[in-house]
């Protein structure tokens, strides 16, 4: 099977956005300019969420994701604030692949196993946010905000038996940074999960990267901020406004991140299997 | 002529129309003199209805500073003060916060200066601050002083603070003001650097003043806290020091709170310089800054009354001074963060809205009991207090709960 690499691509108000530990969130862009590189430059699968669900219209992300699926022909993925029936509907029919859910499923896991009933595995995937906090792993919920008290060893068990297709788990406190996965936390989770797992918070060298599968052996990466800036580095806008002030600030030295097919052909070399 | 009451607050409230910012918010008073009949000034609005604090901010991003020159006087200025011979040329107070891992960081590693950093302890630290002020040290590569005032006096200071001033953080504000005046004397370090302009708070004074013996006709943060009044007379927890004395604290154990005298400041001609004069100061990319040059850490979960995981996090009283200043003013901290956001750009004045309205006036219950235990203080007995101190003007009660007469 391939290995798939995802591009996440969180979204505020219509916005691209992208912080640290899913913390001070940096306005990139248009999420459009961004998902037509990726798509062009190979990407398996794109990943829209919604990160402040709760605090928008809900339309602003629909629209996106609509506009998107007419140009982009990967796998797309939603999640962010859903909650009912309805807005999975909505979102499968204008050709979304996969609904995540976060928030509802810890709120109300029956909401999880029923979506699983009618939609099926492969359409419903989990996303846990966890941080280690003193000396265990637990759940966190709206975009890494609030505690939850589950464990999260506990919690993956859980919603595999519920039947979940996917699980994508982020590590809170690597998010952003850019300096690499734990390599023995998804080892360990690995062992836990049968179905699909994603690892999300800390892409960063390959050398860890190529690790991830090897070693760790999930199914697949999703990658934000080592594409975006990236990306970003030939996009400087030229006049300073609060909003991108670090664009000016980013001098050579700290530009960094890499390319979809940079990145392929790297994984390729190190014998792990991926679409070019 | 705005009608105000006792207190100095406007009687009609007003949300600035950029920001959300109330028109409520204190922009600063001389604590050495805070009293309960003290009256306070509040943030300005324009004919247009903007808050001074937007202003401010519009200001650095309109081109009407010229930020390379900004730096070259940066620049000036630590060629004069630089020293080669391994002795100290600056101060910079912190905490190991974001914004003072940046001074401390570009003025050491950028600009080659050789800083000492002093630090005021908070009353009672947080794992997670006490974690990013030794990061700070440890992979900035500074030296530091920390300083605790007597534990036992400053907790009996703030809660006097409470009962009569409803201002749990005073005495931290105390310190915070003259320690670092008192180090730049002990030291002879006459250069001392503080991070962002006051200006960015709300504080009406002009983009063009960088250091604080500037600032003339402004309570606060001044050289000369004493107002050339003697110690004795001046004010902590808003109850005279002259009280203290009589009431068997000894004198040495207020040492701690007392300002250096202005004549050695004139004397040794010590400076107080805003960094945030020098360069271009966006509290969000301090953040990413801190986070890769020391390793800082924001919250694993969001600090309670706010959404933010990464301000002001060291103190466990932090939560009580935002507690009582949604009170007093009708300001709670998720309105402070989201203005501050909003003035950057990062967020939208309707996301603001949507934040203030979620989280503002949450009460911070995450340290309730070592905040009760320090101030030596029954929950019923602050609760009663809080009722004690709502402005008229400002909230009603309503079936049996208080809410916001006017809310945003």
């Amino acid at each position: 099977m391939y290995k798939r690499i995802i591009s996440r691509l969180d979204i505020k108000n219509g916005n691209l956005v992208k912080g640290i530990s899913l913390e001070g969130l940096r306005n990139l862009g248009s999420p459009d300019d961004f998902s037509k590189i990726y798509y062009e430059e190979g990407i398996d699968e794109i990943h829209f969420q919604d990160v402040v669900a709760s605090l928008y219209n809900r339309d602003v992300l629909f629209k996106i994701v609509e506009s998107n699926s007419k140009k982009i022909f990967v796998n797309v993925s939603v999640g962010g604030g859903i909650r009912n029936e309805k807005e999975v509907d909505n979102l499968l029919r204008i050709g979304v692949d996969k609904v995540v859910i976060n928030s509802a499923a810890v709120k109300k896991p029956e909401f999880l196993k029923k979506l699983v009933e009618r939609y099926g595995s492969s359409t419903i995937a989990v996303a846990v946010e966890t941080s280690k906090i003193r000396e265990d792993y637990e759940v966190l919920i709206e975009t890494g905000r609030e505690r939850t008290g589950l464990n999260l060893y506990k919690w993956v068990e859980k919603i595999q038996n519920l039947g979940v297709g996917e699980i994508i788990i982020t590590d809170i406190s690597r998010e952003g940074k850019n300096k690499g996965f734990d390599i023995e936390f998804y080892k360990k989770l690995r062992s836990l999960i049968k179905v699909q797992l994603i690892a999300h918070g800390g892409a960063g060298p390959l050398e860890n990267l190529a690790n991830l599968f090897k070693i760790s052996n999930v199914d697949g990466v999703s990658i934000a901020s080592l594409f975006h800036y990236n990306y970003l580095k030939s996009n400087k806008k030229s006049k300073p406004k609060a909003s991108n002030f670090f664009l000016q600030s980013l001098d050579d030295n700290e530009k960094k991140g890499v390319s979809i097919s940079e990145l392929k052909k790297y994984l390729i070399s190190q014998n792990i299997k991926v679409r070019l | 002529m705005i009608k105000k009451n006792n207190k100095g607050l406007p009687i009609e409230v007003k949300y600035c129309v950029e920001c959300n910012l109330s028109n409520q918010r204190p922009t600063s008073i001389n604590e050495y003199f805070h009293t309960k009949n003290s009256s306070q000034k509040t943030v300005e609005f324009d004919e247009n209805g903007i808050c001074a604090g937007c202003n401010f901010v519009k200001k650095e991003f309109d081109n009407s500073i010229n930020w390379d020159d900004r730096e070259k006087e940066l620049i000036e200025l630590c060629n004069k003060h630089r020293k080669n011979n391994g002795e100290y040329d600056c101060i910079v107070p912190g905490s190991g916060g974001k914004d003072s891992v940046y001074a401390s960081y570009v003025l050491k590693h950028k600009y080659k200066m050789n800083p000492l950093t002093v630090t005021w302890a908070p009353h009672l630290y947080t794992d997670i601050g006490w974690k990013n002020f030794q990061s700070w040290l440890h992979k900035g590569g500074f030296d530091n002083y920390l300083y605790t005032p007597n534990p036992d006096i400053h907790r009996k200071i703030a809660r006097e603070s409470t009962i009569r001033l409803f201002h749990p953080f005073q005495p931290f504000i105390l310190g915070q003001k003259t320690f670092a005046l008192k180090m730049a004397s002990k030291f002879n370090i006459p250069l001392v650097f503080y991070g962002e302009m006051q200006g960015k708070g709300g504080k009406k004074v002009s983009s063009k003043v960088k250091t604080f013996s500037e600032i003339k006709g402004q309570k606060g943060f001044e050289m000369d806290p004493l107002e050339g009044k003697k110690f004795e007379e001046a004010y902590l927890g808003g109850k005279q020091v002259r009280e203290y004395l009589d009431e068997g604290v000894k004198k040495s154990d207020l040492e701690s709170y007392k300002p250096l005298d202005i004549e050695i400041v004139k004397k040794k001609n010590i400076q107080f310089h805003f960094l945030g004069y020098y360069l271009r100061w966006v509290p969000q990319e301090m953040y990413y800054f801190a986070v890769k040059n020391t390793d800082f850490n924001a919250n694993p979960q969001r600090t309670e009354g706010t959404y933010s995981k990464y301000i002001s996090l060291d103190d466990k009283i932090d939560g009580f001074f935002f507690y009582t200043s949604y009170i007093k003013f009708g300001i709670g901290r998720a309105m402070f963060d989201s203005a501050q956001e909003i003035r950057h750009g990062h967020i939208t004045k309707e996301e603001g809205k949507a934040l203030i309205n979620k989280f503002d006036g949450e009460y911070p219950q995450k340290y309730e009991n070592e905040f009760y235990d320090y101030i030596s203080m029954k929950k019923e007995e602050f609760l009663e207090l809080c009722d004690k101190f709502r402005p008229e003007h400002l909230w009603e009660k309503k079936s049996n709960f208080w809410k916001l007469k006017k809310p945003l």
